[in-house]
């Protein structure tokens, strides 16, 4: 039985909270939340106790896992102690929204007890994982360009804490870096990065990058990331270009359900259209069950924060192009934030 | 009053869909046709019934023609287009204008010389969507444009398209005109600055064939153009001209060929087809250039027009050449 404790119950942290419900072999002990009107419901949902402090989950020895849903910037303030007192780490990406903390968060997963392991998500895609192990069969050829779009809304967290680039890493390292991670895990460690975007335009209501990565093995990669879109949009797409045929996938094609109500038709409400993607196991239970197999199995975190920060790196070459518009090689930049 | 067309060279396979548009029109007629391969003349004069066909482009050129529309290969735009202006022809230059900014303004120079019309045929500004785009765009509904993600993918062509040196390059000069004609049309921002990344990779090819440019429009609109020849023969279509504004008030997305109807055929080599709508963009665009003709007025599209948009996919090559973001 693993023993977990959710800090967070945004959007993300009730998800990862409902995911370890459902596993079995673990039990969601606390809900921790400075938040109540949040997190008392999902704890009382879940069956779990709710506290405000964390000194309440990181004192408790049964606690094995720590589930961090947190805002960004204070991720390394939860993470830290909890490695310190031998609990294992599951922390949503990204790790810290600096790269200098993030590296120190690596350093301390390394020498600790327990691990961080890091919820890089589109990794558990089915439709990601099944064009990379496609390409890397070799089955449509040379990889020439991939195209990856990702685009949403603006997000809405507590005290609007996403709107804070300092804080939130804006859309490059909040967003973009999945398909970063994604685009690393596939096709190996990128030469150069080069992108424009308006992260440093003073407008905390809006961001949007267009990056391009050179892989050290050729391949030329293209990165949309929009927080720009219409609230309640989500849609991601990629599109690989081999020498022997090509693979595209776009969200917006795929509607496996789509409930038009009616409801409101005889006050004059227009019909209100709810598109689902129904599944039997969503990426997040998988994601996290992974993590739950690895400490059972004693083996290392499924995304090691260290290999995490590879996508870092790159996010912030393209945080540190977007700044002087010149390429930039990854681990090379100075101090962009 | 009926117009006489002349078509010199088919080498650039448009010319056949010109040579189809004009056999339809009411009101102009193709008379006459030059090609320095004797095949391919021969070919396309008995396929579109074209009265007077030779190899001496003097003689065609004495004809009384009142334009003439240039499909050779890239290379000798500048020879044909010169030579056409000075018998007093007005001309229909395929794209890009030309392979140097030396022959581009040479070509602008003596027609204007000559009095005579240069156009340069970006038919992509006469697709229905990209004109309502247009009008979308400067009427403002976009509030503050912010960035432009564009994409203009094709098949790999044959023959003397993966040629340098008759071609001038790959896909990046192939397909970076097209997007940024578009651009300049639609927002009036001219490109500033250019980054581009670029390679073979998908064909035995001496060519580029995938290219990604990023761009400054303006002062601060950025953008991105992905020219790569990348739709294998296996895709449901040839390629794909995109468009997507972001702004501050509204987002734009435009599609010039949706693949709006599908077709599968086991016996076909697509076996899966997919079709765009029913307009035909370059039967507009040589109503244009006729248009213009009849009424005595420059036609929408200039010789400068394609000037600006060849600058931008030779400053690409510039900075794929030097590593960095080069300015225009």
């Amino acid at each position: 039985m693993v023993t977990v404790a959710v800090f967070g119950a945004g959007t993300v942290g009730k998800v990862h909270a409902r995911c370890a419900a459902g596993l079995p072999g673990v039990r969601v002990k606390t809900i921790c939340s400075r938040r109540p009107e949040e997190s008392r419901p999902l704890a009382d949902e879940l069956g779990a106790a709710w506290v405000s402090e964390p000194e309440a989950v990181l004192t408790d020895p049964e606690v094995d896992l720590v589930v961090v849903a947190y805002p960004t910037h204070v991720r390394r303030e939860l993470i830290e102690p909890a490695l310190a007192v031998g609990k294992f780490v599951f922390c949503e990406k990204p790790l810290a929204s600096t790269l200098a903390e993030a590296r120190a968060i690596a350093r301390l997963s390394d020498q600790a007890k327990g691990w961080v392991s890091v919820g890089l998500v589109v990794r558990y895609f089915w439709e990601y994982q099944t064009a990379r192990e496609t390409v890397r069969s070799g089955r449509l050829g040379r990889v020439g360009i991939v195209l990856a779009s990702r685009a949403c809304g603006f997000p809405r967290g507590h005290d609007d804490w996403y709107a804070d680039f300092e804080q939130s890493g804006g859309v490059v390292l909040d967003l973009m870096l999945h398909d970063i991670d994604f685009l690393l895990w596939t096709f190996g460690p990128v030469e150069r990065v080069y992108a424009k975007g308006m992260r440093y335009a003073g407008r905390p209501e809006a961001d949007y990058a267009l990056i391009t990565l050179r892989f050290r093995s050729g391949e030329i990669a293209h990165l949309e990331g929009s927080w720009r879109e219409a609230p309640g949009t989500f849609y991601t797409t990629l599109e690989i270009a081999c020498a022997d045929g090509l693979l595209e996938y776009d969200r917006r094609k795929v509607q496996p359900l789509v409930f038009t109500s009616l409801a409101g038709r005889k006050e004059g409400v227009p019909g209100v259209v709810i598109p689902e993607m129904p599944e039997w196991e969503s990426p997040y239970l998988k994601e996290l069950r992974e993590v739950v197999r690895a400490m059972e199995a004693g083996g290392p975190p499924p995304i090691p924060a260290g290999e995490a920060l590879g996508a870092m790196e790159v996010a912030w070459a393209a945080l540190e192009s977007i700044r002087s518009g010149q390429p930039v090689r990854p681990g090379k930049e100075g101090g962009a934030r | 009053m009926t117009l006489q067309v002349g078509i010199l060279s088919f080498e650039h396979m448009h010319a056949l869909s010109y040579a189809s548009v004009l056999k339809a029109l009411a009101d102009a007629e193709l008379v006459a046709a030059w090609d320095d391969d004797p095949g391919r003349l021969e070919q396309c004069g008995k396929e579109f019934e074209i009265p007077r066909c030779s190899a001496s482009l003097d003689e065609i050129l004495s004809l009384p023609l009142d334009g003439v529309i240039v499909c050779s290969r890239n290379t000798t735009h500048a020879e044909l287009v010169g030579r056409a202006a000075r018998a007093g022809k007005h001309v229909l230059c395929e794209k890009p204008i030309a392979t140097t900014v030396e022959d581009a303004r040479g070509m602008i120079d003596i027609c204007r010389r000559e009095k005579v019309q240069l156009m340069v045929a970006f038919p992509c500004r006469f697709i229905p969507q990209m004109a309502r785009g247009r009008e979308i765009v400067q009427a403002g509904k976009l509030g503050e444009l912010f960035a432009v993600k564009t994409t203009n993918h094709g098949s790999v062509p044959a023959g003397w398209f993966t040629q340098p040196e008759l071609s001038g390059g790959g896909a990046v000069l192939d397909h970076t005109v097209h997007v940024i004609d578009l651009l300049r049309w639609m927002t009036g921002l001219e490109v500033s600055e250019v980054y581009a990344e670029m390679d073979n990779r998908l064909y035995d090819i001496p060519c580029e064939d995938v290219g990604l440019l990023t761009f400054t429009l303006g002062e601060r609109v950025f953008g991105t153009l992905d020219t790569s020849w990348s739709r294998p023969p296996s895709y449901s279509i040839w390629g794909d001209v995109t468009l997507r504004f972001v702004g501050s008030e509204g987002i734009l997305e435009l599609d010039g060929f949706p693949q709006a109807l599908h077709i599968y055929d086991n016996r076909a080599q697509r076996q899966h087809s997919a079709l765009s709508g029913g307009d035909n963009p370059d039967a507009e665009m040589i109503q244009e250039f006729l248009a213009a003709i009849r009424e005595q007025r420059l036609p929408s599209v200039s010789g400068e027009d394609g000037l600006r948009a060849l600058e931008v996919a030779l400053a690409a090559y510039r900075s794929a050449r030097e590593g960095k973001a080069v300015s225009l």
